[in-house]
């Protein structure tokens, strides 16, 4: 007892020392004005390719906004700090007060109990591991050029997208011991979060709760318990039926000889309906193991890994999808005499933040296999099993390269006995020749190439499966002149086969297997200029056009051109 | 690493301390599990602050009691009124709020509150944004600055034939106070500025035109060349609709000494419908020069428009716009303007006025944006005040001659075509009592005979002439315009205190032929006397009494609509006094109490005729 006295002594002293240090050091003021403003003007026009004349769809779009996210961070003390952050848009062409709105966009405490504890409260980042609480923006593309990243980057501050976090609200507690001898140290972290609210009828509260105790040996070994749940509040709707996901893991980090590194993940999940009229549960497991080996230099990489996931693991928080593929696109929504609903492109994909959620969804969301069907849920795609690794390269001239490659199957065919083989293959380059060539400006090019297959041989066709999609993009920005830069960019979509997509009902179990037959392209490029006038601050002028086309589908092909004007602040 | 280091890598990184996590990252690299245990909630650096954060701006409370016992007839049966507020400028309370997140990036947005007072209490209380939202940011290069300006309105003028609004030769009354006028320094220094320098304290919009959108602005280039280019919205493109309307413009200018020569362009382009297949829009492209010598400047600006509407299209046409100024002696200046704007040059975002040329509002809404366009009619206005489908030559003097400063103007316009059967002139002796009429929108062709239309804070009406051509509706003759103004301002003192008298006079006629100066018979179609004379007298440093007398006398001939019962054409006057106080209640805060007795009427039209009275007491603080 004495030592863990002695102990929770150090611990409180480098707590006070941290937080109280850190405040004293930057000198920070008891309130202070934090967040980030944008602008943005675009102007749009669609054309379509339809054997009828189109003489209903709107042809041209304009659009805009300004944004001001003002944060007013209050500091009533050392270890407590508030804040609220409130949006002002006005939308472009509303003048003298028109087409504004206020709304409130956080608002959060945190603070130090008795300098031992860390508590946060209101709106909350969270995430776990890639099993339990994590957003893996699965269908995103890692190589797509600037030009498009800087979309990416609006989507992302949008929908606080970081570090593959989901937005929630709740109560964050983190706590942590250190020791003598045995363990170097611990540490303890816990929420719970709420995740809809009772509507006293069929709908009852539904809260999200976890905790991951992480002890680490040395820094060569640790070890990691995770907990995560969602689950409903009895009693709270006249509704008996509750719902409840538990899924639970272990962590395991070993390092030896300091160029090797052993990561695994195991875990069991249970998702169960009680009461009501479904009445079932899904149970399952994963083990997901991964090996690395790093070069001397730390110029090459290599790792492999073995990853299983039941066909019944289910598990919220890691499952949800960013994107949601069935969402009004909130632009040419529909198109060609009004028949058909504007399917969502690339062009939608990499920036239209209307399409992406903001917290974890309890259903399943649907799959666009265009984007990803080898792992649309990230690692935590359930029915997987199989292997994956891959090199990473530090090349001379400033350059960098990725390859991954994926061989998984089903566990369980979907429909039929017979099980689909995927394989995918990414590849990702970078050139940084200004920094390798110590110019003052900078020049980047960078490239990349997603292909993804499925096959199941069958003597049976409907049992037939053979599809493939490939995804690469390029790009460069070159520093023309001290801060701004040219920068242009494409990607690409090629999508060809015939697959079958699983219906799932609002439980995730299959009510019906649809077969999905396209030939479809998709591409985009994009040229502009981008002004950097400060850390987070840049001005850019792009036009971009894409092209949407699929020969076996019955939406005709359309190609959307568009002129973007950003002006952002971050601060 | 030490031990004590080692606590706060290990604190700040698993639990969310304030260290940051890339920091203590780095000093772990290589070690890939520090990743995989990654977990918790983000962000974990302390956030960063504004470099800069300010609130100003003001409190304007008015109130206003009118009470007439001859209205026209849509306020018979209400002839009484209290407003709280003013419905051309809402704001009781203004917060300009400004940020700046480095040196040379900042943004700024108006926050305004209004409470309507009319006793429901929270639910009729208004908020929301004036000028919107606003972000700027300049980067300095080898080859010069640049600066961008985006977001909400922001108040710009490139030149006067392409977006800009009239600045005029100031002769106007100071008695009724605007929304934007500024508390000065005493209670005092609003008319002693107005005596000496014939304007007073203008806030930035003077002159400037709003602008939604994107201003990228290029200064200080290489041999004294700058640029702008923006692309937007003014307001007659504004709305909420996602059909393209936008309004696009630029300038390149060259600078050399005190002289400058710039090419300006101004474009409006809206599609009329959703499948973009017509359009209406303006284009202007101009040269604005300015050459300026010791005693001697010359100015002006030369270029050509061009408007269309679907598939109609107006052929190019000329605008033309001379000035040259001369100093006669050290207190007096002579200037000579000659300018020609051809019928098919429109752009209501210049400073002349269209009367020549239908202009449809595309998207516009009461809520949206402000949906006045300008009367297509041949206009009778002062004098600085151009429009097209008209050629002239105006001479302006400016004289003081100790406690008196004289400004005079004489000026002699024709119409280029017969393109219009109506005239329109203003009202002015009561002008912002008129527009008091029609509270919240700007309607048109209202009153007692619909000849009547508001235009922001004043009203003008229109007179439709008999002599037209009955297959086509157009006039037959050619018609020539005179006026004289006389702006007298004068300053003495009684019992120590200073006194300053003001007197405006604007003669103008319209007729069917030319003529040197106004003509003052009935030879012309229409005939407009204005006379206003005020006094400000400072009682104290913190009062002023201020007093008001108008008087206008407006005769029309028989070339002109007639009566029904009368049979007789126009034949109105109208008068004001008014009497108020100026009263300084603290630094930055002053109380402007007005009693005006009004009265108009039409002695052959019966039904146009107004009597009463109206009491407004504002408090303007400004912080």
């Amino acid at each position: 007892m004495p030592a863990l006295n002695s102990n929770i002594l150090l611990l409180s002293a480098a707590l006070f020392t941290c937080s109280l240090g850190s405040l004293q050091a930057q000198q920070r003021k008891t309130v202070e004005f934090t967040g980030g403003a944008r602008s943005g003007m675009t102007n749009s026009r669609l054309f379509t390719q339809d054997s009828i004349p189109d003489t209903a769809t709107v042809r041209r779009q304009t659009g805009g906004y300004a944004l001001i996210d003002l944060g007013v961070n209050i500091r009533p003390n050392a270890n407590t700090e508030i804040l609220g952050m409130f949006r002002i848009r006005n939308q472009y062409g509303g003048f003298w007060g028109a087409g504004v709105s206020f709304d409130v966009r956080q608002l959060w405490l945190k603070g130090v109990v008795a300098d031992v504890l860390r508590y946060q409260v209101g709106d909350l980042n969270l995430k776990q591991t890639p099993f339990t609480l994590y957003n893996p923006h699965a269908d995103r593309l890692d190589s797509l050029p600037e030009i498009f990243r800087l979309q990416q980057q609006i989507v992302d501050y949008e929908r606080f997208y970081m570090r593959n976090t989901w937005r929630q609200q709740g109560i964050h507690l983190a706590t942590g011991f250190q020791f003598d001898r045995y363990i170097k140290d611990a540490d303890v972290q816990a929420y719970i979060t709420r995740l809809q609210a009772t509507d006293f009828a069929t709908r009852p509260e539904r809260l999200m709760g976890g905790y991951t105790l992480r002890i680490r040996q040395s820094n060569n070994f640790s070890l990691a318990w995770n907990a995560f749940s969602v689950f409903d509040v009895k009693g709270t709707a006249l509704d008996t039926a509750t719902f409840n996901n538990t899924v639970q893991t272990l962590q395991l980090g070993l390092r030896l000889r300091k160029k090797i590194s052993v990561q695994a993940e195991a875990g069991t999940g249970r998702y169960a309906h009680n009461g009501g009229t479904q009445n079932f549960s899904l149970n399952d497991y994963f083990i997901h193991a991964r090996g690395l080996w790093t070069s001397a230099n730390n110029k090459f990489q290599v790792h492999a890994a073995y990853l299983n996931v039941g066909p019944d693991f289910r598990s919220v928080g890691a499952q949800s999808k960013d994107v949601r593929y069935d969402a009004a696109p909130a632009y040419f929504n529909t198109y060609a005499n009004g028949r058909f609903d504007r399917p969502i492109g690339l062009y939608d994909q990499i920036g239209n933040e209307n399409l992406y959620n903001v917290s974890v969804t309890t259903a399943l969301q649907p799959v666009n296999p265009v984007y990803n069907f080898v792992l649309p849920f990230g690692l935590a795609t359930f029915n997987r099993v199989g292997a994956y690794g891959g090199i990473n390269l530090r090349l001379p001239a400033g350059m960098s390269a990725d390859i991954t490659h994926h061989r998984l199957s089903e566990i369980r065919g979907q429909g039929t006995l017979m099980r689909t083989g995927f394989s995918r293959t990414q590849a990702y380059w970078l050139a940084d020749i200004g920094a390798a060539a110590k110019w003052k400006k900078s020049l980047r090019i960078r490239a990349g190439i997603d292909h993804q297959a499925a096959q199941r041989n069958s003597e049976t066709e409907y049992e037939k499966i053979a599809f493939s999609t490939t995804r690469y993009s390029a790009g460069t920005e070159i520093e023309i002149f001290r801060q701004i830069d040219l920068m242009a960019g494409l990607a690409g979509i090629r999508s060809n086969g015939n697959l079958l997509v699983p219906e799932r009902d609002p439980f995730t179990r299959v009510t019906f297997i649809s077969p999905v037959n396209m030939n479809q392209l998709q591409f985009i490029q994009a040229a502009g200029f981008r002004c950097r006038f400060g850390s987070g601050t840049w001005l850019t002028l792009m036009a971009q056009a894409s092209r949407y086309e699929d020969a076996r589908q019955a939406a005709p092909p359309y190609r959307l051109n568009q002129i973007n004007i950003i002006y952002n602040m971050t601060f | 690493m030490n031990k004590k280091a080692g606590l706060r890598v290990l604190l700040a990184t698993l639990l969310g301390g304030m260290v940051s996590h890339d920091a203590a990252a780095q000093r772990d690299s290589g070690n890939l599990l520090q990743r995989f245990f990654e977990a918790g909630n983000y962000p974990k650096n302390p956030l960063p602050a504004l470099r800069h954060f300010s609130v100003g701006g003001y409190y304007r409370f008015l109130a206003n009691y009118r009470q007439l016992s001859e209205a026209y007839s849509h306020l018979e049966n209400a002839p009484g009124n209290i407003f709280i507020g003013d419905d051309s400028q809402i704001p009781q309370l203004m917060l300009n709020l400004a940020g700046s997140t480095s040196a040379n990036t900042s943004f700024g947005t108006d926050l305004f509150l209004w409470s309507p007072m009319t006793g429901a209490g929270q639910i009729e209380n208004v908020k929301g944004l004036n000028l919107g939202i606003s972000l700027h940011g300049s980067h300095t290069t080898d080859l010069g600055t640049f600066t961008v300006r985006t977001g909400g309105i922001n108040w710009y003028a490139l030149s006067p034939f392409t977006f800009q609004t009239n600045r005029g030769y100031n002769r106007y009354t100071l008695f009724e106070r605007n929304p934007w006028d500024p508390n000065t320094t005493t209670m005092e220094t609003r008319y002693r500025n107005f005596f000496e320098a014939g304007s007073m304290n203008q806030d930035a919009r003077w002159g400037q035109q709003a602008f939604q959108g994107l201003i990228l602005e290029a200064t200080a280039l290489p041999k004294g060349y700058s640029a702008v280019l923006m692309y937007g919205k003014t307001q007659l493109n504004g709305g909420l609709s996602p059909i393209p309307n936008n309004a696009a413009g630029g300038r390149v200018r060259k600078d050399f000494g005190k002289h400058f020569v710039s090419l300006n362009n101004f474009t409006m382009r809206a599609f009329m419908d959703s499948l973009s297949e017509l359009t209406t829009g303006i284009s202007v492209l101009t040269s604005e020069f300015r050459f300026r010598w010791p005693t001697f400047m010359i100015q002006g600006e030369i270029g050509a428009g061009s408007s269309y509407n679907g598939k109609r299209e107006e052929p190019w046409g000329e605008a033309i716009s001379l000035k040259a100024e001369k100093a006669l002696r050290k207190n007096l200046n002579l200037e000579m303007h000659l300018y020609r704007i051809a019928p098919q040059v429109v752009n209501n975002s210049s400073i002349f006025i269209n009367t020549s040329v239908q202009q449809p509002i595309i998207g516009g809404n009461n809520t949206a944006t402000q949906p006045v366009l300008p009367a297509v009619a041949s206009a009778m206005t002062p004098i600085g005040q151009l429009v097209n489908n008209r050629q002239g030559v105006d001479l302006n003097t400016q004289w003081n001659i100790g406690p008196l400063h004289a400004g005079l103007g004489w000026s002699m316009s024709a119409e280029l075509e017969r393109r219009s059967n109506q005239i329109t002139y203003t009202h002015p002796v009561n002008s912002l009592q008129l527009a008091h009429f029609w509270r919240w929108d700007f309607p048109g062709n209202v009153g007692p005979y619909n000849n009547l239309s508001k235009i922001y804070r004043s009203v003008y009406e229109t007179l439709p002439l008999v002599n037209s051509d009955p297959l086509n509706g157009l006039p037959k003759n050619d018609k020539y315009f005179n006026s004289l103004e006389l702006h007298l301002r004068y300053n003495s003192k009684i019992a120590g205190r200073n006194l300053y008298v003001n007197y405006l006079g604007q003669y103008s006629s319209a007729q069917y032929f030319l003529s040197p100066i106004t003509v003052f018979s009935e030879a012309a179609l229409l005939r407009t006397y204005y006379h206003q004379l005020e006094a400000y007298y400072a009682l104290s440093p913190g009062i002023i009494w201020c007093n008001y007398l108008g008087w206008e006398r407006i005769v029309a001939n028989y070339e002109t609509l007639t009566d029904t019962k009368s049979r007789r054409p126009k034949n109105q006057h109208a008068t004001a006094i008014a009497t108020g106080f100026d009263i300084k209640l603290s630094k930055g805060s002053g109380l402007y109490l007005r009693q005006r007795w009004m009265q108009g009427r039409d002695a052959s039209f019966s039904r146009d005729r107004y009597r009463g009275f109206e009491t407004s007491a504002e408090i303007k603080i400004f912080f």
